[in-house]
């Protein structure tokens, strides 16, 4: 009897331990065990000889001197891709007509939480030139706005922020190198997400997180604006990958943009909290000045804008909008063009 | 009997008055030269977690500066802007304190959100 009872007694305890620590688990928040997606970025200057080789979100280094021949096929430029986009009720319809079992894997359109718009206030816009010309893009399900996405980025400090980024592969986006590393810290972005073609809050084509990304070593080391760039590479999301779903825009090499239309468009931050919803705006206008590595323009853009794509009138990607400058007295816009070293880089990254 | 003082003393005195003239004078043609190719704003200064934050608002009350976090910063209500700026310069920062309204010059503002300022010089007023 005394024996039955200390047994039983055993028994309750373990079943109390038990529940104990099964009660103690399900207090842990679930990101205790999740990583960052990104780990934490050391780099060491010394192990880079040349301003365009690539450094990961480890901090490993890619030689330029072993990329750069890789384009022996002279190609100055990477195709586009059509996304497929929402599934038309054209095609649902024939794929019911044909009997076949259908499983949509777009992914599903996601709300963006409308965080920005509890700001009520006006946010003075820093680099309107004159009178606003943005405005805003009213379908993106179509190309090439598809492809402008919105990042929303964590800073390993606990700070957010967000910029612009433009699909330029299937799981490839190019934005500025300084919405992924604080070229002043040397301290790399610990998550990001990516949204492309977003309209009124909703993220048309799903949202993506970044697995690693691509940046020139020059712009760690000195925060140079010519080396202002930089490639992420997302996960898919239910198998699928971003550039599938909403397509992707090509690269251009340029040696000249001078006198030359472009277009950027965004996710300005002074608009979004006027308008209360995420959305996208652009403009397009002419390069005014230019030199070997940059493009100067006076294309209204704002923050939040950072990493837009410079699109040429056949929209190919032929540079990244940075910020603006002050040149000779007066305020213009500019960023990096898509020169020989940055298409080399770009391309290479696209691998 | 006069207690004359030694010629090179007085040579190392003025040796050193020039020496700080001439300080005094490329200091100030710095601060000219870099304003020049510049533009300037008025705003706040915000010290938080290692971060110079550089706000704007017409009503930003000490108290705001006060409970400034970090934490989902660019939803903001209280400012109109939030910036950072960054130093590359290596400007003194001396003397400057969070809550102070200061003039900054800048060459530069690189469009992420919240944007981050290239500042030249910076003034307390």
């Amino acid at each position: 009897m005394l024996v039955n009872n200390s047994l039983g007694g055993m028994k309750m305890k373990k079943i109390t331990l038990k529940f104990f620590f099964m009660f103690i688990f399900l207090l842990v928040p679930m990101n205790v065990f999740a990583e960052d997606q990104l780990r934490s970025f050391t780099f060491d200057s010394n192990e880079s000889s040349h301003p365009y080789d690539m450094v990961n979100s480890k901090g490993e280094i890619i030689k330029y001197e072993d990329f750069k021949n890789n384009n022996l096929q002279l190609i100055n430029e990477t195709p586009s891709f059509q996304g497929t986009g929402k599934i038309s009720p054209v095609q649902i319809d024939s794929l019911i007509f044909h009997s076949k079992s259908f499983i949509d894997l777009t992914p599903s359109p996601v709300i963006i939480e409308d965080n920005l718009s509890k700001n009520t206030n006006e946010i003075t816009p820093y680099i309107v030139i004159g009178e606003d010309g943005r405005t805003i893009v009213e379908n993106t399900q179509i190309e090439p706005f598809s492809s402008i996405s919105y990042i929303e980025l964590n800073w390993a400090d606990g700070t957010s922020g967000t910029c612009t980024g433009t699909l330029i592969g299937r799981n490839r986006v190019l934005t500025n190198a300084h919405c992924v590393i604080d070229a002043g810290t040397q301290r790399g972005i610990s998550s990001a997400t990516v949204y492309p073609g977003v309209s009124d809050s909703t993220g048309w084509f799903g949202s993506y997180n970044v697995r690693d990304y691509f940046v020139p070593s020059n712009w760690i080391s000195t925060g140079s604006t010519s080396e202002d760039f930089a490639v992420l590479v997302l996960d898919a999301n239910n198998n699928r990958h971003a550039g599938d779903a909403a397509g992707f825009l090509g690269i251009r090499q340029v040696n000249n943009l001078l006198n030359e239309n472009v277009g950027i468009f965004g996710y300005p931050g002074d608009l979004i909290r006027a308008g209360g919803v995420v959305s996208q705006f652009g403009m397009r206008g002419n390069v005014t000045r230019e030199d070997t590595s940059l493009a100067f323009y006076t294309i209204d853009t704002a923050p939040g804008q950072s990493g837009s794509a410079l699109l040429n009138a056949n929209n190919q990607v032929v540079g990244v909008h940075r910020g603006s400058y002050i040149v000779n007295g007066n305020t213009m816009n500019g960023g990096p063009k898509m020169n020989s070293n940055m298409f080399n880089f770009v391309s290479q990254a696209l691998q | 009997m006069k207690n004359r003082i030694p010629k090179s003393i007085i040579n190392t005195v003025l040796l050193l008055l020039f020496l700080v003239a001439l300080w005094f004078l490329g200091n100030v043609s710095q601060l000219f030269a870099s304003k020049e190719n510049t533009e300037s704003e008025i705003g706040y200064i915000v010290m938080h977690e290692g971060i110079v934050y550089f706000i704007q608002g017409k009503d930003v009350q000490q108290s705001d500066i006060e409970s400034f976090s970090s934490v989902n910063l660019m939803y903001l209500n209280k400012f109109e802007s939030v910036s950072i700026l960054i130093n590359e310069s290596k400007l003194s920062m001396k003397g400057i304190k969070s809550g102070d309204k200061v003039r900054i010059w800048y060459s530069e503002i690189l469009e992420s959100s919240p944007a981050k300022i290239k500042v030249i010089c910076i003034e307390k007023l």
